[in-house]
C-alpha cells in the first residue's frame, strides 16, 4: 500500500466520523476518537495504544495517515 | 473562564426557599481537612465550603421543576445539576432540546460558573421572558417567574413527583428512553457504592467519564461529594494521554471507569493508584491485574435503570479472578430467571432481574415493561452462583452495549432507513476489543442516491454511540425465506474488503 493509498484509506475511515479536509484539525469527542483508532486498526491490522492516541497524530487525516504508515513500516 | 473565587451570599428580595436536604450527595465538608471538593482539569480548586455556597446561588435561580443541564464543562455540571436537586427540580442532564422538552424542562442551564452563576435559555429554543445571567454575574430571575415560563409545546406528561434524576438511554424504539430515578434511589444507591468502594480512604478521585452518564454523574460524582471526596474532572480532556498526565500532576489516588478508557490510560501512563473500578463493558480480570499492578481492584455492573450499580466484587475475592462482576449491593437482589419467569438453579443461565430501592421509577411517558412483578428486567443474560456472584453472559436480545450504553441493532437500522436515499438498512455488532462492541451497517441506496450524503445525513442524525463505524452500500439485504434479516450473511458481506 503506498502512502497515497493508506491517506485515502484513513480519509475515509474520518469521514465516517467527520467531513474534514486532510489538514483541517479533527475535532472529535473522546468516545469518537477511541471508535476511529479501533477502525484503524482493524482496518491496517495494527495494534494502537494509549500513546498513540495524541493530538499528534490524531490531529488530522494527514497526521494520522502519516502515524498509520510509519507503524505499517515499523510495527508489523 | 472559570473562577475559585469564594461567592458572596446572594440578597435579594426573593423570598428564600427551603433548600431541599443534600446531605445524601454533597457532605458538608471535605473527609480531609482543608481538601476541595473539585478540581478542574485546569488545576482550579473549589472549597465543599464554597461548592454549598455556590450550589445555593444556583438553586436560588432555578424552579422546583424539571431543567435541563446543556453545561458543557464538568464542574459547571455539578453546580448546575446539584443547584437544580438542591432547588428541589428534577435534574435532566442533556444536550438535546426535545429530551429536555419531553421530560417536561422548560428551561436548559447553558453554563454554571464556579460561583453559582447560571446562564439559562428556553428548551423552546426562543427568547425566555428571563435575563439570562452571563457567567460571572448573578441570574436576576425570580423562580417564581421561571416557574411560570410557557412550554412552548403541548404540555408534557408530569414526571413522577418522587422523580430527581431524568437520563436519557437509548432504547429498541426510535426515540432516547428517558430512565426516571428517584431520590430515594440514588441516595439508597450512592450509600451502598460507599460500602464497598474505599473513597473514604483514598479520596482524590479521577472522574474521566463524561458526566452525561450514571456510572460517571451518579456513580463517581455524587459517590465522591457524599464522602467529603475530592473530585479531580478530567472528562473534558479529549486524549487519554492528556488524562494520565493530569491524573498525576493533581494526585490521583482512585479511579473509575470502563475498561476501553481504563486500558488507555495505563499505556498512556497514568500514575500508581490505590485503587481501580471498572464498570459498563466486560472486562478481564487478568488484564485490569496488568494494567493497574498494586491497586485494589473492583469489578462492577450496573445500568442506568438501576441508578446505576447493582454489583461489585474487589481483587481479594476468589470470585474476581474467576470473571464474576460480583455480589449485589446492600439492599440489592439479582436472580436469574427462565424464559418462563422461573428462577434458575444456582449456576443455571437465565435472564438477570434487579429488585431493590435503587431500580428506576419506569421509562417517562412509555409502558415501562421491563418492570415486572420479579423486579427490573434488565435484558442481560448470566448466571448466580450458590454464594450470589453474578457472572453476565451477553445479551438477551439484539441490545448491544456500545461503550457502556446500551443501543438496539434495530433502533439504528431503523433511523438509517429513514434518512434520504436510503431504502433499506441493517446493522449489525462485531466484537471491539475497546468498546465492547462498535456497529457496521448496510443500506440499500434508493435509486440515484449518493453514500456520501447518506453518510453525511447519519452523522447528523445519530449520536456518536448509535452511529455505525462503518456504513456500505449493498445491492439488496441477505433475508431469510422467511423474510427476516439474515445477520451472518451480513457479516459475510461487510467483512469483504
Amino acid at each position: 500500500m503506498t502512502p497515497d493509498e493508506v491517506l485515502s484509506e484513513v480519509r475515509a475511515l474520518t469521514h465516517e466520523f467527520a467531513e474534514v479536509g486532510d489538514d483541517d484539525p479533527l475535532d472529535l469527542e473522546s468516545l469518537e476518537v477511541v471508535q476511529l483508532a479501533e477502525a484503524v486498526e482493524a482496518r491496517f491490522g495494527l495494534v494502537l495504544s494509549g500513546r498513540d492516541l495524541v493530538p499528534e497524530y490524531f490531529g488530522t487525516i494527514r497526521r494520522l495517515a502519516a502515524h498509520v504508515a510509519y507503524l505499517r513500516e515499523h510495527r508489523r | 473562564m472559570l473562577s475559585g473565587a469564594k461567592p458572596r451570599a446572594r440578597k435579594s428580595a426573593v423570598p428564600t426557599r427551603r433548600p431541599a436536604d443534600l446531605s445524601a450527595f454533597l457532605a458538608a465538608g471535605p473527609v480531609v481537612p482543608g481538601a476541595p471538593a473539585l478540581v478542574t482539569s485546569a488545576g482550579d480548586a473549589l472549597s465543599y465550603a464554597a461548592l454549598h455556597a455556590s450550589v445555593a446561588r444556583a438553586a436560588a435561580q432555578l424552579p422546583a421543576a424539571p431543567v435541563a443541564v446543556a453545561v458543557a464543562d464538568p464542574a459547571g455540571i455539578l453546580v448546575a445539576a446539584l443547584g437544580v436537586l438542591a432547588a428541589g427540580g428534577v435534574l435532566v442532564p442533556t444536550r438535546d432540546d426535545a429530551v429536555a422538552r419531553r421530560a417536561g424542562a422548560a428551561l436548559v442551564v447553558t453554563a454554571a460558573a464556579l460561583d453559582g452563576a447560571l446562564e439559562v435559555r428556553s428548551a423552546g429554543g426562543l427568547a425566555t421572558p428571563l435575563d439570562p445571567a452571563p457567567v460571572g454575574r448573578p441570574a436576576v430571575a425570580a423562580p417564581d417567574r421561571v416557574a411560570t415560563t410557557p412550554s412552548p409545546a403541548a404540555p408534557p406528561l408530569a414526571l413522577d413527583p418522587r422523580a430527581a434524576l431524568v437520563l436519557a438511554t437509548s432504547g429498541t424504539s426510535g426515540a432516547p428512553r428517558l430512565v426516571v430515578l428517584s431520590r430515594d434511589g440514588l441516595a439508597a444507591n450512592i450509600a451502598a457504592i460507599l460500602e464497598y468502594l474505599p473513597v473514604r480512604a483514598h479520596p482524590r478521585t479521577a472522574v474521566v467519564l463524561p458526566l452525561q452518564y450514571a456510572y460517571a454523574l451518579v456513580g463517581q460524582c455524587l459517590v465522591g461529594l457524599a464522602a467529603g471526596a475530592t473530585l479531580l474532572l478530567l472528562g473534558d480532556l479529549r486524549f487519554p494521554a492528556a488524562q494520565a498526565e493530569a491524573m498525576a500532576r493533581l494526585g490521583a489516588s482512585g479511579l473509575s471507569s470502563v475498561p476501553t478508557s481504563l486500558r488507555l490510560l495505563s499505556e498512556a501512563g497514568a500514575p500508581p493508584l490505590a485503587y481501580v473500578a471498572s464498570a459498563g463493558a466486560p472486562v478481564d480480570p487478568r488484564d485490569l491485574r496488568a494494567w493497574f499492578p498494586g491497586a485494589r481492584l473492583f469489578n462492577q455492573w450496573g445500568l442506568t435503570e438501576a441508578s446505576p450499580r447493582v454489583t461489585a466484587v474487589g481483587d481479594t475475592e476468589e470470585a474476581f479472578d474467576a470473571g464474576s462482576v460480583g455480589r449485589p449491593l446492600t439492599g440489592i437482589e439479582v436472580t436469574a430467571r427462565r424464559t418462563d419467569g422461573t428462577p434458575c438453579a444456582p449456576g443455571e443461565l437465565g435472564e438477570l432481574y434487579v429488585r431493590g430501592p435503587s431500580v428506576m421509577l419506569g421509562y417517562h411517558g412509555e409502558p415501562t415493561t421491563v418492570l415486572t412483578p420479579h423486579g427490573l428486567r434488565t435484558g442481560d443474560l448470566g448466571r448466580v452462583d450458590a454464594r450470589g456472584f453474578v457472572y453476565l453472559a451477553g445479551r438477551a436480545d439484539d441490545v448491544v452495549k456500545i461503550a457502556g450504553e446500551r443501543v438496539g441493532l434495530d433502533e439504528v437500522a431503523a433511523a438509517l432507513a429513514r434518512l434520504p436515499g436510503v431504502a433499506q438498512a441493517a446493522a449489525l455488532a462485531v466484537p471491539d476489543r475497546w468498546t465492547g462492541a462498535r456497529l457496521e451497517a448496510a443500506v440499500v441506496l434508493a435509486p440515484g442516491a449518493d453514500l456520501a450524503d447518506v453518510r453525511r445525513a447519519a452523522r447528523a442524525a445519530l449520536p456518536a454511540a448509535r452511529r455505525p463505524a462503518r456504513l456500505v452500500a449493498v445491492a439488496s439485504l441477505p433475508l431469510t425465506s422467511r423474510g427476516k434479516l439474515c445477520r451472518d450473511t451480513l457479516r459475510r458481506l461487510l467483512e469483504e474488503p
